[in-house]
């Protein structure tokens, strides 16, 4: 299981090029942060491993990817479910039973610190548990490839603490974790970082 | 493999908290679609409306003028005819006083018997020279009552109010018969009118109505005149065409307005939860499995909906109606149908055609 990207450049009309020469392997059990400052490109980058665009320059290749998940910077779901309701169903829809897929949602909800607020509506959990909810959804998926963009961008520092410790958890599912952010502890949580300044075209003009 | 009981429990449950938003839902489809199919209805019952009104003011009533020259027997002989309801013929008589009233003297007009049908006679008493018939706000002026008995003078006989008509002379018909004594005759020998009820309208009755006039003399310019064919009242028109009328309703544009409502509002309920649906996908809910769900959820409300707009529909295509109701019903229902099927398929495709790569716009793009 690898994605493998090489000379990687990518430009939208009105902006610069925004990142070129970008060469990087992503292996099982790999979590890696992407980091740099806003509009530097770093969405841009995930929805390229992703396939979801297409690179400008460079190519993006994929050996046994299976599934892609995503989890964005806000959670976003079904107001009036609860949160089991959120991880149980698609394991329903897949054709587990209910009461198997309870079980296998319940354990996922309590590695992520969830296990408490199983029964509440999704519209009523906090901020930083929404967002440990849709990781919690992705990992229940058992994606191969798993894009995390701005995680704890609208939390405060204890529920983003609570989101960081279980990203650097992730890396326990083997599979591939790529983490973009701007948040100093989110990018400490992942072993290994990939810096879009490095790669930042010097007369860019990334706009925000 | 999906599993039908799952999903539909889903529906359910999706229904029973709201998520599905299914009672804003019924409200729009309710009032939406309702409006629709009362315009279906009332289109109907104002024809039949129309069509009462037509018949009520004379207007239906074709009379034949053709002074002496008109066979009574005939004349009546034209019930026979398909789309003749009655016929009766008419003619003058001597003027007489009556005396309750010796200060004024009435015309009269001699009919055959069957002018109690065409006059829509009330207690017909139809025995021959017993009695007059009287317009019924004539009679009320009188203060004459059907059995009552009066003097008419010159006849220096009692003669029983054998009858009373309503012949309002301010509906646009041709008055004459409102102010005088009518007084039925034997239906032999000639006349001067026929008047023929006729309906519903034929084309042939008028000329086949021609043929109870005798023919007339050559006249001055060595001419045989022909009879003429006139309305008791012509102020509504010259013809009710009632086929030409429900043609020209708009029925197959508010059922077209109907699917284009029901498929709008299929697909901006989805649309509104376009990011959940997007997100069950991402979150590996097969795309049928949505669908059904989603399916199930508009059936639900949509056959809500149907059952409380059928008492609604009902009302509309009975009340004031002088007709059965169901010519009326039929486009109002076959409107909620189209509706209901429209809804559910703008729902099915409007979840299709949701990505899970709508999540990712949307997030990118805010
Ligand atoms: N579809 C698009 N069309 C045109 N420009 C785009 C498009 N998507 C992104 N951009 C631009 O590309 C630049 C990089 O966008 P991107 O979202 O990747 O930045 P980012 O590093 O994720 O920023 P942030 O930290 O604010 O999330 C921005 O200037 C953005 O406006
Ligand atoms: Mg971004």
């Amino acid at each position: 299981m690898r994605v493998s990207a090489r000379g990687l450049a990518h430009w939208f009309a009105g902006t610069g090029t925004l990142f070129a020469g970008l060469d990087a392997d992503f292996d099982a059990g790999d979590l890696v942060a992407v980091t740099g400052p806003s509009g530097s490109g770093k969405s841009t980058l995930l929805s390229l491993l992703a396939r979801w665009e297409k690179p400008k320059e460079g190519s993006v290749t994929w050996e046994g990817i299976r599934s892609v998940g995503w989890v964005f910077q806000n959670p976003h779901g079904t107001a009036r479910r609860t949160a089991l309701d959120h991880v149980a169903l698609p394991l329903v829809a897949k054709g587990l039973s209910r009461a198997a897929a309870n079980n296998q949602a319940e354990s996922v909800l309590a590695r992520f610190g969830l296990d408490a607020v199983a029964g509440r509506r999704f519209g009523a959990l906090s901020g930083g548990e929404g967002q440990r909810l849709m990781l919690a959804r992705a990992v229940a998926k058992a994606p191969s490839l798993l894009l995390v963009d701005e995680p704890t961008a609208q939390l405060d520092p204890a529920a983003a603490a609570t989101v960081n410790t279980a990203i650097g958890e992730l890396a326990m599912d083997r599979a591939i974790v790529v983490v973009a952010t701007h948040d100093p502890d989110t990018r400490d949580a992942c072993p290994r970082t990939i810096d879009l300044r490095v790669h930042a075209v010097e007369h860019a003009g990334g706009g925000g | 493999m999906i599993r039908w009981r799952e999903i539909l429990r889903e529906a359910w449950r999706d229904t029973a908290c709201g998520t599905s938003r299914a009672l804003l839902a019924l409200g729009l489809f309710a009032v939406g679609v309702g409006a629709l199919g009362w315009a279906q209805a009332a289109g109907v019952v104002g024809v039949a409306k129309d069509a009462a009104r037509w018949v009520e003011v004379g207007a239906a009533v074709r009379i034949i003028d053709f002074p002496n020259l008109v066979d009574g027997a005939q004349c009546e002989a034209l019930t026979s005819l398909d789309g003749v309801v009655a016929a009766g013929a008419v003619r003058s008589g001597n003027e007489r006083r009556l005396a309750a009233m010796p200060s004024r003297s009435f015309e009269t007009f001699e009919v055959t018997p069957a002018m109690a049908e065409v006059l829509n006679l009330r207690t017909p008493e139809v025995a021959e020279g017993l009695g007059v018939w009287l317009a019924s706000d004539l009679a009320e002026a009188l203060a004459a009552k059907p059995g009552r008995t009066m003097t008419v003078r010159a006849l220096h006989v009692p003669a029983t109010v054998a009858g009373v008509f309503d012949f309002p002379a301010d509906d646009g018909r041709n008055p004459a018969l409102a102010y005088s004594l009518i007084e039925p005759v034997a239906a032999t020998g000639v006349f001067d009118a026929c008047w023929i009820t006729a309906w519903p309208e034929r084309l042939e009755t008028d000329v086949l109505a021609r043929l109870v006039a005798n023919p007339a003399p050559i006249d001055e310019s060595g001419q045989r005149p022909i009879p003429q064919v006139g309305q008791l009242n012509a102020s509504l028109g010259i013809s009710f065409d009632a086929h030409g009328r429900l043609a020209r309703l708009p029925t197959s544009s508010l059922i077209a307005a109907a699917g284009l409502f029901g498929l709008v509002l299929g697909i901006g309920l989805i649309r509104l939860r376009r990011l959940e649906l997007a997100s069950a996908l991402h979150a590996g809910v097969p795309k049928s499995a949505l669908g059904i769900q989603t399916a199930a959820e508009t059936l639900t409300w949509v056959i809500a909906a149907s059952v409380l707009l059928i008492p609604v529909l009902w009302f509309a295509s009975t009340n004031d109606n002088p007709d059965s109701p169901w010519p009326a019903m039929f486009p109002a229902t076959q409107t909620v149908a189209i509706a209901g099927i429209a809804v559910l398929l703008g729902t099915i495709g409007a979840t299709l055609a949701t990505r899970e790569k709508h999540l990712f716009r949307l997030f990118k793009n805010r």
